[in-house]
């Protein structure tokens, strides 16, 4: 066994890596018995996006969002939509020099009231998220989340002391974690509820696959859990698949079954169901859960009305859980 | 002998019959024609990127940070193992 070993210790693969090794998510290195991350400041993804896009549509409704992402990622969904930079080493990949003050001016200058980690996973980015986090809130800027939840307890914890919204995925059953994620669902229930008890706002996000974790059955097993674990006011976003990736063979999920996935969640008691990539109007608006009436309309990705009344429904007053200023 | 206006209604009546038998018979060969097609078996778990195998040359990484295109930012959450 070779000298010079190191542990990563940021999430549950618990790489040990000899010198010249990358990780499993291929952005941190072990460079002669050092662990580096490769990608500190060094994005492939800078963009600004409606804050609907993440999809986040009780935080900030209308808002501008600074996006950046690094290449690799600790998680190897069969379905990414985002592969090309996920499944990627980051020397394969166009980045630019974009340090963590920079990420906040840039930000700034754009009109963005948030800045966003996202499109790979920010756990294997940790470090640049972390400190572009610390100089956004003394910018006076809020910090997102766009995760799949695969980070051990205490980088969590510690990276959710400047965080202020996460929108985490929740992509199915345990089996569905092994044989298409190709990793484990208990890190991200851990990871959800440690979100839960720093008391960072949360929306959930299941991308709905057909063939693979479109069965009702299964659906009503995601939310047993999310009903169990957080109640019926965390938002859930149900969103629609399209070939991509190793997936190109299935077609994209048909507009019934996102439907009746949203009627089931609503059925057993979620208050905040929405349904993505797909217009349907019913499903993209937020109506209130005591009195029905719509508060909040949209149309794709645009929020044209907001009726709030100080987070609450205009009609009868309820409070309505967001961060809606 | 048929007059012109039966021959033609006879001849229209054939037409259509032949028309139908023809997709009657496609229809009949595979049935489900109109379903979405199954999807293809999934690709096996192997089929998935080799980690290891993906590593390039160290002077790769070591170039490229250098020139300022990679980080060598230490990273957090990490320990030395003792083999």
């Amino acid at each position: 066994m070779s000298a010079n070993l190191v542990r990563c210790e940021l999430c549950f693969r618990l790489c040990t890596l000899a010198p010249g090794e990358h990780g499993n998510c291929r952005a941190r290195y072990n460079l002669d018995g050092e662990l580096v991350s490769l990608v500190y400041g060094k994005p492939c993804s800078v963009h600004v996006d409606p804050i609907e896009k993440k999809p986040l549509y009780h935080f900030l409704p209308g808002s501008r969002i600074f996006s950046i992402a690094t290449a690799g990622c600790n998680g190897h969904c069969l379905f990414c939509q985002n592969w090309e930079i996920s499944q990627r080493n980051p020397e394969e990949v166009p980045t630019e020099n974009l340090p963590p003050a920079d990420v906040v001016k840039e930000a700034v200058a754009a009109d963005c009231r948030s800045v966003a980690f996202t499109y790979t996973d920010p756990s294997v980015f940790f470090e640049y998220a972390y400190d572009s986090s610390v100089l956004a809130k003394k910018g006076g800027l809020r910090n997102v989340l766009v995760t799949a939840g695969f980070l051990n307890e205490k980088p969590q914890r510690e990276l959710m002391k400047v965080t202020d919204a996460a929108t985490i995925d929740l992509k199915g059953n345990e089996a569905f974690y092994e044989k298409i994620v190709l990793a484990k669902l208990k890190p991200v229930q851990n990871y959800i509820r440690i979100a839960a008890q720093e008391k960072i706002f949360i929306e959930l996000v299941n991308l709905i696959v057909p063939t693979l974790n479109d069965k009702p059955a299964e659906i009503r097993e995601v939310l047993s859990w999310v009903l169990g674990e957080l109640g019926p006011d965390v938002p859930m976003h149900f969103l629609r698949f399209f070939p991509m990736y190793k997936l190109a063979n299935l077609y994209p999920t048909p507009a019934e079954t996102m439907i009746d996935a949203a009627r089931m969640a609503e059925d057993m008691g979620m208050h905040y169901v929405y349904v993505g990539n797909l217009p349907t109007g019913e499903f993209e608006n937020t109506k209130c859960p005591k009195c029905k009436d719509v508060m909040i309309e949209r149309r794709g990705y645009r929020t044209p009305t907001v009726r709030l009344k100080d987070g609450r429904c205009p009609k009868c007053n309820e409070t309505i859980p967001g961060v809606w200023r | 002998m048929t007059s012109p206006r039966i021959h033609n209604l006879l001849f229209a009546l054939a037409v259509v019959a032949c028309l139908g038998i023809t997709a009657w018979s496609v229809a009949a060969r595979e049935p489900g024609v109109f379903a979405l097609p199954a999807p293809a078996p999934l690709p096996s778990a192997q089929t998935a990127p080799d980690i290891q195998e993906a590593t390039p040359a160290k002077n790769v990484i070591e170039q490229q940070i250098r020139e300022g295109k990679l980080s060598r930012q230490r990273a957090r959450h990490w320990q030395r193992v003792t083999p």
